[in-house]
């Protein structure tokens, strides 16, 4: 689908604020206000926790996360959780569900989003076919191979119905051959906004914009 | 891995030891089966009353384990609680107690007069101690960490990653638990519910303290090999023996899980 069709534009994103583990403290200074944003920087920076604070993974010790102007994290008694903030994520790690078939876990998005089975498995099936995996539908996934595995997890993320797809390197162990077609799916997706962290200069290049971290780390 | 032959003496001989001394006593009840008669032994009626009691018990207290169990394993794998050690040492405390003091614990809080029974009974007329049901609590009770470390192992070895997969996926906490962290760990389930049912299948001293010997209501098998013991020698070594191949059994189905390495 082109940018023209994806309304209401692009969601705005902004994250200002302290993460605190035991071992870590990140301070973030982040406004995403374009449709498809490359998120590089070198290891440990960060990419990562700003997904999974964007996701609703992972809070705020002290700040604000806003999306779409709505306040989802404050670091204290507002937080909006996980299922409930419209986000999709591919992880760097495929994150499939063993117990079930490949076309199920790429319905399970649209099963929680209230479709009935048959017509989550065919919309899954759609997207299986959009990542060539058609042939493994009904395999689990310790059957797979780890490139079909990320392909999967990939079909899956781009299934869930979601305002915003948040994408933590999910091409990095995809072979050569399927990464170019992957990531013109990413791109093209229906998803409003796109947040793509990656090490692969030709991944950023399709971003509309690029944020580098550190922004301001302690 | 050594071989056999090249394994110290010095080790080797305390292990023959160890595996006779377990080996022995099993070998002395099935020298002394009646095999010719084991089968009319297991069919007589006091027997038969217990196997039903013992069945109803075991099963009731593997149900319980489940229902209470699964949700306290998952807390403990996923809940910062506040003392979780001592939390823990609770949880685990029936394994190492001395049943007949779980017993005991059992009858002062449980009993007509106890803690929570005298409300038990004031207000609903629940009577546990002697009663079948109360033959479940005593089964559940020592069953029950059993059931709940195997399942929080698992829980913890999986990590949160399938959970966080299932909340962007739009699946709150208990969709998730439902269809994600239940099926993922299924045989973890299986495993702690076999378990658990065998320890409550073996229980004598909470039972017998908290809810005595009355057959047909309270006398499970491991009560009526104890009776037959002063009266009948051989029906005790026949329910010997028949729960000896049910342990067993339990073992062999768990291979996977415990024989191997």
């Amino acid at each position: 689908m082109s940018a023209e069709v994806r309304s209401p534009g692009p969601v705005q994103i902004e994250v200002h604020g302290v993460v605190r583990r035991e071992d870590f403290t990140l301070s973030l200074d982040v406004a995403l206000d374009q449709e498809r944003t490359a998120v590089i920087g070198p290891n440990g920076v960060g990419k990562t926790t700003l997904l999974r604070l964007i996701a609703g993974l992972e809070r705020l010790k002290t700040g604000e996360l806003k999306i779409d102007g709505q306040v989802v994290d404050d670091g204290s008694s507002t937080f909006i959780a996980a299922h409930q903030r419209s986000v999709a994520v591919a992880f760097q790690d495929h994150r499939l569900f063993g117990h079930l078939r490949i076309i199920d876990n790429v319905a399970y998005p649209l099963r929680r989003a209230g479709l009935k089975r048959a017509a989550a498995r065919g919309l899954a099936a759609d997207h299986l076919a959009s990542v060539g995996l058609s042939e493994v539908a009904i395999s689990r996934p310790a059957q797979l191979s780890g490139g079909q595995r990320q392909r999967a997890s990939i079909a899956r993320a781009l299934a869930t119905p979601a305002r915003v797809l948040l994408l933590d390197e999910p091409l990095a162990s995809v072979d050569d051959q399927s990464r170019t077609a992957l990531r013109d799916l990413l791109i093209n997706t229906d998803h409003r906004t796109v947040v793509w962290v990656t090490h692969d200069p030709d991944d950023a290049k399709f971003a509309d914009t690029t944020v580098t971290l550190p922004s301001n780390n302690i | 891995m050594i071989g056999f032959r090249r394994a110290p003496a010095t080790l080797l001989v305390p292990a023959t030891l160890a595996v006779a001394l377990l080996v022995v006593p099993l070998v002395g009840l099935l020298q002394r089966a009646p095999w010719s008669s084991l089968g009319s032994r297991l069919v007589d009626d006091a027997v038969l009353e217990a196997v039903r009691v013992s069945l109803i018990v075991s099963f009731s207290a593997a149900g319980l384990c489940l229902a209470l169990g699964l949700p306290l394993a998952w807390v403990l794998a996923r809940v910062d609680l506040p003392f979780p050690r001592l939390v823990r040492a609770v949880v685990l405390l029936p394994m190492v107690l001395p049943p007949v003091v779980a017993g005991t614990a059992l009858l002062f809080a449980l009993g007509r007069r106890g803690l929570v029974g005298q409300w038990l009974d004031n207000w609903f007329g629940v009577t546990l101690p002697f009663t079948t049901a109360g033959t479940v609590l005593a089964a559940t009770f020592v069953a029950l960490p059993f059931f709940v470390t195997t399942v929080e192992s698992a829980l913890v070895a999986q990590g949160r990653d399938l959970e966080e997969a299932a909340a962007v996926n739009a699946a709150g906490p208990m969709t998730a638990f439902a269809t994600v962290t239940v099926p993922s760990i299924r045989g973890a389930i299986g495993a702690g519910l076999a378990l658990g049912w065998a320890r409550a299948l073996g229980e004598f001293g909470a039972t017998i303290t908290f809810a005595g010997s009355l057959g047909g209501r309270t006398r499970t098998l491991p009560l009526q090999t104890f009776l037959a013991l002063e009266s009948d020698p051989e029906s005790a070594v026949a329910i010997s023996v028949l729960l000896l191949a049910v342990s067993l059994g339990v073992l062999i189905a768990l291979r996977g899980r415990w024989l191997t390495r």
